[in-house]
């Protein structure tokens, strides 16, 4: 049983100084065995830093961290049962490739033979076996940080620690080692912490996905609930690509109904769904936010009730679909993205409806999702 | 440009603003040196007046201070007054060397042909000098076969000429062969005269004669068995009273030279067959001398309290407790004109001082040695009106007029009881006479009548450190606590044999016939040898540059229209190396193969200099030497700065304070550092490193003077002043380690030390090699630093290859032979340099675009 467990987990640089930064803020986070966890957040929040307190490269100011059942704080980094891979590889540049992977090994005092058989292993594993006697200056970004793999992989660690393994490559090589991770992970069969800041990894390759900001945990969930019912507006907004648009106003009851109105350069109307109109009622006194996904948008006729003219300002078809990016008469900029190739010129009026049904309301003040 | 031009230009300059004040200022500033070049080019110009430059009488600012000093500015007076036209001028040869090395400035400055015109020689230097051309024979100055008055009655009369007469009253007979040499011609040529004479005698110091229980008028030693029962008989060290100063170490050969000569060793003498010189010192005389004087040093006896003891006084660095009046005797010259002129005595009163003469052998003989202080014209003076001038200085110098210049000032001065009474009668103050003591006279009288002159052969200005090497080697043996005498005697022929034969190889040059061609074949082999490393270097260092195959197809055309700008630029450097690193290099090689004289012709010698150098004993313990002090420099030099640099890499706070106190002692130059630190390791308690010593409760250290500290103790300054140097550029190489590379070793279990070993040290070992290969050749190279601490002493104890070439060249003036050692030192850093040269090579250099 591996399972990590941050219990109120806080890092505060130069504490007691006027430099003095909070990187961390008593976060909880219950990672289960064999889980893949992604840590991701905009530069800053926290993630490196939490991943390298579960290392042991930084001291965990307050709280608790415990790895399975044992309590990890004051443990030297090599006695947590951990292996890390970091974004610069961090490949010892005079050892060839073999020795690289059998350093840790051999500090262990691991018996030859057992070495030799898991180099082997972890090389065919990660198609290195032609590699094995060149030096990391020898070969490229890829190959460099398969082997950082394989020094984590022969090492058999309970935990894998993933530092933005994949930033330094380029995009096709990333999608490639992106896959080659997953896999490994269904075949180690083993628990791994994975930092980014890229939300497509997060995406693909977490069970769950921790989204984090100022050092604090915004939502922890499976990255498809993520996407659908995001818990706050930084999720809402920090998940999804293009990300969701936001459109700011206040409930309106009439006789037709609940509306969303929309106050700007001109006021807009938003005739709510019932689902939506009986969250809204209940929020009549706060300002709100209405977010909708660029693909829960279609076109529409300007006398529809749900009807947002706009005036195209990009228009990015892309073949399978379009991204058309719009300014509404309200003022608010909109991406919306509709299926096949649509042809738009620039200052042409267009007029979308948001799919309700799959729209959400946050309160403003708060970013909480209602 | 009169005085009041000056002043209104100094009005006008008053007047401008205040930035082109300035800027005029500096302009007269920079200007200055070459305003007084030109002023004092112009000066010359006046045809009469000539200046020459002098080793001796010349003014200088420090005459005044002692009483000699005032003799000879007086006597510098008195030659512009009877020649006013010639201005003889000091010359400042201010570094100083330890040792045998002393002499080598005034031999460097012969070389560089900056020498004076008028130079101080005396009789050991004399066989090296004339052997060597240095001293323009006074031919055209000195008659020797007729007396003055036969040459007016012949009606060939030259004034500026010295007669046979004036000579033979100059010259005293003992050293008629030290000043002259008979040439190929058969004749004899005179190359220097003396100006002062020194005899060494016994001062006793009768105050410690009388608080033993010993009456120094009556007293004294009259023989060597006297002088060893006086000295136990005034030796107590319980009573900080000892009996005699004797040289123990470098100093022994000279302390002991009037044993030998007493007992009628010759110690180095002209064969007169073969006309070469030969060391003597090895026949029975020399042998008798050399057992009493080191049963004198290290003899077991027990006095009357029934302690035992060894020896009865005290080595070299003992005239401190001479000064402060502890010591009964020493051995100590005497001048001929102010007796007690030499500062060991001067402040000594009659009633004080007793001065006797050196003690009766049991040859019945006290023959004692004659110093002789004297000029000759150095050969580098060829203008015929310079030589004039500096013939003129040279024969008043010694001249009787300037005798009585002399006597006047001493007289003038207060010392007319010190005064030798002939001189006080030949300068008309035979009223003085009756206050000089009768001892002091009669011992001058005595000694200068027996004595004899150092010896003065070809490279004899080295023989007093060889000399002491014997009895040196006899002390640390323990040869005189043997109580049978044979063994002594046959220990000591020994020793003395092999001493007589590498001073007649090495300083006189002599090897038998069979040996030198056995010799020769070797070094012709192992000269073979080197020159074949350095083909072989070449060689490679050709291939590791030249790039590949591809130009070549471009021809010579295509070749030089790409790249002729690139050679254009490279030109003025290419041309600078060449003209001063290869020329001298290749005009240098064939220096190897001459019997190199600076001035004069040099003989084609084939490979005896290889052959000297390798049959050298001193060459063999050198190159041991050098291998101590590379392994000191590598332990102490190169491993402190990579650990200091670890260290202070992981100091978390106040990391610049600590680099900018390490650097700190790289801001003092070189030749300083050695300088303060030889003051710190001064061997006395009141040395600066045996103070802080004194505090940890350990006893004053002998530091350079000790044989097993003093390599060490010549390291310790480099190592101090290179630790902040060295340690800078390692921190900076310690900054491209990446952190995360010490984080990814930290997961895979590394410690502290495991970091350091595969992290750390593998990341900056390209430059740790650089480093290493810097600090080996330069270690293999120094000659600098140990001969301004050491000169190689004690006993060779820190004699590195380098200094044997700076011997080789400077003092033994054997430049062939120093070219050799060279050649050879070159070879074994063949491989160092082949190594760098590789590294190098493999280093990449870019441009921004072609």
């Amino acid at each position: 049983m591996s399972g990590v467990t941050l219990s109120n987990l806080s890092k505060t640089y130069n504490p007691g100084s006027k430099d003095s930064f909070h990187a961390v803020k008593g976060i909880d986070l219950e990672i289960r065995d064999k889980e893949f966890m992604v840590l991701v957040g905009p530069s800053g929040c926290g993630k490196s830093t939490t991943l390298r307190m579960i290392a042991g490269l930084e001291e965990v100011s307050s709280g608790d961290l415990r790895i399975g059942e044992r309590r990890m704080n004051d443990v030297l980094p090599k006695n947590r049962g951990i292996a890390m891979v970091f974004q610069n590889y961090a490949l010892y540049p005079h050892m060839s490739v073999a020795d690289n992977m059998a350093f840790g090994l051999k500090l262990r005092k691991t018996p030859k033979s057992e070495i030799q058989n898991r180099v082997q292993e972890a090389a065919d594993i990660l198609g290195l076996t032609e590699m094995l006697g060149r030096r990391p200056k020898a070969l490229s970004g890829g190959q460099r940080q398969r082997v950082a793999l394989g020094r984590a992989i022969v090492r058999k660690p309970d935990v894998f620690l993933f530092d933005e393994p994949l930033s330094n490559l380029d995009a096709k090589m990333r999608v490639q080692m992106r896959a080659e991770i997953a896999k490994l992970h269904a075949r180690l069969n083993a628990t791994m912490i994975y930092v980014t800041h890229d939300q497509t990894e997060a995406m693909t390759m977490g069970d769950r996905i921790c989204v984090m900001k100022d050092g604090k945990i915004m939502q922890v969930d499976e990255p498809i609930r993520i996407y659908q019912s995001p818990d706050n507006l930084f999720t809402a907004g920090f998940i999804g690509l293009p990300q969701m648009n936001f459109l700011k106003g206040v409930v309106e009851e009439d006789a037709t109904g609940v509306h969303f109105v929309i106050s700007g350069v001109q006021e807009l109307r938003v005739k709510l769904t019932d689902q939506l109109s009986g969250i809204a009622r209940s929020n009549r006194a706060v300002p709100l936010t209405l977010g909708i996904r660029p693909e829960h948008f279609a076109l529409c006729t300007e006398d529809d009730p749900a009807a947002i003219p706009a005036e195209v300002e990009v228009g990015e078809p892309l073949g399978a679909e379009s991204y058309i990016h719009l300014l509404s008469k309200s003022g608010d900029k909109l991406i919306v993205r509709l299926s096949g190739i649509i042809q738009s010129g620039v200052g042409q009026l267009l007029c979308v409806k948001p799919d309700l049904e799959n729209a959400h309301l946050f309160n403003s003040e708060t970013g909480q999702r209602l | 440009m009169s005085y009041e031009k000056v002043l209104h230009l100094f009005t006008k300059l008053n007047r401008m603003p205040s930035y082109m004040y300035i800027t005029v200022r500096c302009v007269c500033i920079l200007l200055l040196p070459f305003v007084v070049g030109v002023i004092s080019l112009v000066g010359s110009e006046d045809l009469s007046a000539i200046s020459i430059r002098t080793t001796d009488f010349a003014p200088s600012p420090d005459a005044v201070f002692s009483i000699q000093g005032k003799a000879e500015m007086a006597v510098y007076r008195a030659f512009r007054e009877k020649y006013p036209n010639i201005y003889p001028e000091g010359n400042s040869l201010s570094l100083t060397l330890e040792g045998p090395a002393g002499e080598a400035p005034l031999l460097m400055s012969i070389a560089g042909r900056t020498a004076p015109d008028v130079i101080h020689v005396n009789s050991r230097q004399s066989g090296s000098y004339i052997g060597r051309n240095f001293l323009v024979p006074l031919d055209e100055f000195i008659n020797a076969e007729i007396t003055k008055e036969a040459a007016i009655a012949a009606g060939i009369y030259d004034e500026n000429v010295m007669y046979r007469d004036e000579l033979e009253a100059r010259v005293r007979p003992q050293i008629w062969d030290a000043v002259s040499r008979i040439g190929d011609d058969g004749k004899r040529h005179f190359y220097f005269l003396p100006f002062s004479y020194f005899v060494r005698v016994m001062a006793c110091n009768k105050t410690v004669f009388q608080e033993a229980g010993l009456d120094p008028d009556v007293d004294y030693p009259k023989t060597w068995d006297e002088l060893a029962s006086v000295a136990q008989q005034i030796q107590s060290p319980e009573d900080d009273r000892y009996g005699i100063i004797l040289g123990k170490e470098g100093g022994a050969g000279w302390t002991s030279l009037p044993f030998f000569f007493s007992m009628g060793s010759k110690i180095v003498e002209r064969d007169e067959s073969s006309g070469q010189w030969v060391a003597r010192f090895n026949d029975e005389g020399a042998i008798r001398a050399a057992d009493f004087y080191t049963k004198l040093v290290d003899a077991p006896w027990t006095d009357e309290r029934g302690n035992q003891r060894f020896g009865v006084g005290l080595s070299d660095e003992a005239w401190p407790t001479w000064d402060r009046g502890r010591i009964g005797m020493a051995l100590l010259y005497i001048n001929d004109i102010l007796i007690n002129l030499d500062d060991r005595i001067s402040s000594m009163s009659p009633e004080e001082l007793g001065l006797v003469p050196i003690p009766v052998a049991p040859s019945g003989k006290s023959v004692t040695e004659l110093h002789v202080r004297g000029l000759g014209i150095c050969a580098t003076t060829e203008d015929p009106d310079r030589m004039d001038a500096a013939w003129k200085f040279l024969r008043f110098v010694g001249s009787p007029d300037a005798e009585g210049v002399i006597v006047r000032t001493y007289v003038e001065n207060g010392y007319a009881s010190y005064i030798n009474p002939e001189k006080l009668a030949q300068h008309g103050y035979s009223e003085y006479i009756h206050t000089v003591p009768k001892q002091w006279k009669d011992t001058l009288e005595f000694s200068l009548e027996n004595s004899l002159p150092e010896p003065f052969g070809e490279n004899c200005q080295v023989y007093i450190e060889r000399a002491s090497k014997p009895l040196q080697t006899a002390f640390s043996e323990g040869l005189p606590r043997i109580e049978d005498e044979a063994t002594r005697l046959s220990r000591l022929q020994e020793l003395y044999d092999s001493a007589v034969m590498e001073i007649n190889e090495k300083m006189l040059g002599q090897v038998p016939p069979d040996v030198m061609a056995f010799r020769r074949k070797v070094a012709l082999a192992v000269m073979l040898l080197v020159a074949l490393s350095f083909a072989f270097l070449f060689a490679y260092i050709w291939r590791l540059f030249s790039g590949g195959g591809a130009e070549t197809k471009m021809g010579f055309q295509g070749w030089l229209k790409k790249y002729w700008l690139a050679y254009a630029l490279l030109a003025p450097a290419l041309l600078a190396i060449l003209v001063f690193n290869y020329y001298p290099l290749v005009v240098g090689a064939r220096m190897a193969f001459l019997d190199y004289n600076v001035i004069g012709d040099s003989s084609f010698i084939g490979v005896d200099n290889f052959a000297a150098v390798l049959f050298d004993s001193v060459f063999w313990i050198s190159l041991l030497r050098t291998a101590e002090y590379v392994f000191w420099s590598i332990l102490l030099v190169f491993i402190p700065p990579i650990v200091l640099a670890l260290f202070l890499s992981e100091i978390p706070k106040a990391s610049v304070l600590f680099r900018v106190l390490y650097y700190l002692p790289a801001l003092v130059s070189g030749l300083i550092v050695m300088l303060m630190w030889k003051m710190f390791f001064d061997p006395s308690e009141a040395g600066a490193l045996n103070q802080v010593l004194a505090v940890l409760d350990v006893g004053p250290q002998k530091w350079l003077q000790d044989k097993s500290q003093a390599m060490v103790s010549i390291i310790i300054p480099l190592a101090w002043a290179g630790m902040g140097p060295g340690c800078l550029i390692y921190l900076a190489a310690l900054k491209t380690v990446p952190e995360d590379l010490y984080e990814a070793a930290a997961i895979d279990g590394s410690g502290f030390w495991s970091r350091i070993w595969h992290i750390t040290l593998p990341t900056i070992r390209p430059l740790v090699m650089i480093q290493l290969i810097f600090v080996l050749i330069g270690a293999f190279q120094s000659a600098d630093n140990v001969l301004v601490m050491t000169a190689g002493g004690p006993d060779l104890a820190t004699h590195v290859i380098g200094l044997e070439i700076f011997y080789g060249a400077y003092v033994y003036l054997r430049f062939g032979v120093a070219i050799a050692i060279a050649w050879i030192l070159g070879f074994f850093l063949i491989g160092l340099t082949m190594f760098q040269m590789k590294r190098i090579s493999r280093m990449s250099f870019t441009t921004a675009s072609s």
